[in-house]
């Protein structure tokens, strides 16, 4: 077992020692990814959280935005009026017609459908006045 | 400049600082990387990439250990990262019966072992045994660490070893290199 560890000893030694000559494009090629690193950094700025954190922003805006916009028209939000007010401030609406009852019969006495003839829609003899 | 410069011109991404870096280490880690790589390619990806993360994460660097022995970490995780891309770490056997003999190398043999033999011995070697033997024998990993790191087994990692050195042994012959 010694003679092994002898031998991984010195392999160890004399490989450690080893050194090679790079290329010279490969300081390039680091470099270049260190360049597009630096370029990309301002994107890398924008975390999520950020962008998260700018949409709430926004949609809280919005939200205060819509809720003093709506406010004038919202009655519940309104003070307390007098009658008086209400009344002038629905004075534009039109009012319905007082009920008015129907007076019976018809000048023409007749009665029309759009489905039946005339002919079937006279009334039998016994009722017809 | 002295490492420590070195090391703050770094964090202040000095470019200037980070070339010094690089010249100072780039010989010796472009080795590192070639051992764990046979293709120069590959090994030229591997300092390119292991470099960059030194320089991306040097902030992270505690300043009380080696800083060359930092980087070499980076280098060796870039490597092993490489090679399981490429499912070259995939197939490992295990061995059930072994025999020391004929894995035992005669440590003359290493003593005339030139540098450049060194690379064609771990290039004659399978990727995972060439990866073992450079995790345990040259890094000086423990087979438990190695286990962890390649996700496999203790015995695994331990058969594969043997299985390396066996193969070494083979190829020393072939060289010339005395076997006994």
């Amino acid at each position: 077992m010694s003679t092994n560890d002898s031998f991984d000893r010195q392999f160890r030694r004399t490989a450690r020692g080893m050194r090679r000559r790079p290329s010279p494009r490969t300081w390039d090629r680091i470099e270049n990814r260190l360049d597009s690193r630096r370029g990309s950094a301002g994107f890398r700025t924008f975390r999520p959280w950020m962008i998260a954190a700018v949409v709430l922003i926004l949609a809280g805006f919005a939200l205060v935005a819509n809720g003093v916009g709506s406010s004038e028209y919202d009655p519940l939000a309104q003070r307390a009026e007098s009658v008086e007010e209400l009344d002038k401030a629905v004075g534009t609406i039109n009012r319905i017609p007082d009920y008015a009852p129907l007076s019976e019969g018809r000048s023409d006495g007749e009665l029309v459908s759009r489905n039946e003839s005339r002919g079937r829609l006279t009334p039998a003899p016994k009722y017809r006045l | 400049m002295t490492e420590q410069e070195l090391i703050a011109g770094c964090k202040a991404n000095d470019r200037r600082a980070q070339r010094a870096v690089y010249d100072r280490f780039s010989p010796l880690m472009a080795a590192v990387a070639r051992r764990y790589c046979r293709r120069d390619a590959d090994a030229e990806d591997v300092l390119v990439g292991a470099f960059f993360k030194v320089f991306d994460k040097i902030d992270s660097f505690n300043e009380e250990g080696s800083f060359e022995g930092w980087i070499r970490r980076i280098v060796v995780n870039e490597a092993l990262m490489l090679l399981r891309k490429k499912h070259a770490l995939k197939r490992a056997a295990e061995l059930t019966e072994v025999n020391p003999a004929s894995y035992s190398i005669p440590p003359v043999a290493a003593e005339r072992l030139a540098e450049e033999d060194i690379l064609n011995l771990l290039d004659g070697l399978p990727t995972g045994y060439r990866t073992i033997f450079n995790l345990y024998v040259v890094e000086g990993f423990k087979h438990r660490e190695i286990a962890d790191m390649l996700e496999i087994s203790i015995n695994t990692s331990k058969s594969q070893l043997i299985l390396a050195k066996k193969r070494l042994r083979e190829q020393l012959e072939k060289l010339g290199y005395p076997a006994r």
